[in-house]
């Protein structure tokens, strides 16, 4: 019985592989268990733990759930969730030596900081831009020699010669400005950590209009909000017999900082698991003969970790709770097509 | 959503597959038991689907 249950909860890290990586909890896998889905029992075991937040990171711990949803979200997160990035650069003048269509390419994975709900997506490409589905911005540069020129340094001797984000000027459209302030739209890096868009040398410019759309990770990877999304399972690590003195310290080597404590008890020295949390699931502990038998690694299998880094665009817990959105009108939508065909 | 059917103690078989990577088409396919329909199957998979994604978006607000 013990082992079933280990079986059905646990992923089990072994010296040459692992094992019962798959779920197994579905009705008639096993006997004596039941798998079937109810709101109480699922109300009971599931849990969210946030772990920490700060502007544009979020980790939380999503406690009872099965990894087909967990991976779902975190695919949405990654391809699902829209945001704002420029799609279309007219080209006025470009005398730089960056080619047009490179230019272009590099400002489009430059992080636009706008609202993408307060957006419409743009239905068809070919129409004019709208106030409703289009951020236009305008790059005007124009690199000169600084006459109180002095030695050998670029920053000296040229005005203008780093285009950055910090040359992007916003040109709001339509009713646009007095909808949004100053500050609501603009590059999410301008100031001291601006992007380096272009180079240029005395006499060289660029004259260009980018225009800003509603768009999706699945379309293009710029529209991406997220820098990461991942999750892991929680590490586990089960000491099967007490392990004291210089082996103590041996398994505490094994093991990233942090995980094992070494106790001092009686002046012996035992170890203790102290925050498997920090584990990176190296294997190394499995390589010593003296030790291999002594632990077991484990992860809980409806333990996800979710690590979730934004942008900078929106904050990561608003990301998730988008993701979360998408999700349910997914699930809302298959409910109407199957009322419409049945 | 395979997923979720496998959870009905009535659905004997679910499945689904891609017929081709380029194609956004999915096959999917349930068997019940005769006093259950495939139909009813999958409606209820869905409801409980959007509960358990109903109670993941109020826990994680708070």
């Amino acid at each position: 019985m013990e082992r079933i249950k280990e079986i059905r909860t646990r992923v089990e890290l072994k010296e040459h592989g692992l094992e019962n990586v798959h779920s197994t909890d579905f009705p008639g896998t096993y006997d004596g268990y039941d798998d079937s889905w109810n709101q109480e029992k699922f109300e009971k075991n599931f849990r969210v733990e946030i772990k920490r937040l700060t502007n544009d990171e979020l980790e939380f711990d999503m406690i009872g759930i099965d990894a087909a949803i967990a991976n779902a979200f975190r695919r949405i997160l990654l391809s699902e969730v829209p945001t704002m990035a420029i799609e279309k650069v007219h080209i006025y003048n470009n005398t730089s030596i960056i080619q047009d269509e490179v230019l272009a390419h590099r400002l489009g994975l430059i992080p636009i900081k706008a609202d993408p709900r307060l957006f419409q997506y743009k239905q068809n490409t070919e129409a004019e831009p709208t106030e409703e589905d289009t951020i236009q911005f305008e790059l005007k540069v124009k690199c000169t020699h600084n006459p109180k020129h002095s030695g050998t340094d670029p920053d000296d001797l040229y005005r203008d010669h780093k285009v950055t984000t910090k040359h992007m000027k916003w040109i709001p459209i339509g009713n646009q400005a007095n909808i949004f302030k100053e500050g609501d739209i603009r590059p999410v890096h301008d100031g001291d950590n601006s992007i380096l868009i272009a180079k240029l040398r005395p006499g060289q410019e660029l004259d260009l209009k980018l225009f800003c759309v509603k768009g999706i990770g699945q379309d293009h990877a710029k529209f991406s909000p997220v820098a990461t999304a991942s999750y892991r399972l929680l590490p586990e690590i089960t000491l099967l017999k007490p392990i004291t003195g210089q082996l103590a310290e041996k398994l505490q080597k094994c093991f990233a900082p942090g995980v094992i404590e070494i106790d001092n008890i009686d002046g012996e020295k035992k170890a203790r698991v102290a925050n498997p949390r920090k584990d990176t699931c190296s294997r190394e502990v499995l390589r010593h003969d003296d030790l291999k038998d002594l632990v077991k690694l484990t992860r809980v299998r409806d333990h996800f970790i979710f690590t979730v880094e934004s942008t900078g665009i929106l904050p990561p817990e608003v990301l998730v709770s988008q993701a979360i959105q998408i999700l349910m009108t997914k699930c809302r939508e298959i409910t109407r097509e199957l009322d419409e065909t049945e | 959503m395979n997923r979720q059917l496998r959870k009905d103690p009535q659905v004997l078989f679910t499945g689904y597959k891609n017929p081709h990577p380029l194609e956004h088409k999915i096959v999917l396919r349930v068997q019940t038991t005769p006093d259950y329909s495939p139909q009813e199957a999958l409606t209820n998979a869905i409801t409980d689907l959007i509960s358990e994604v109903s109670l993941l978006e109020e826990r994680f607000r708070v």
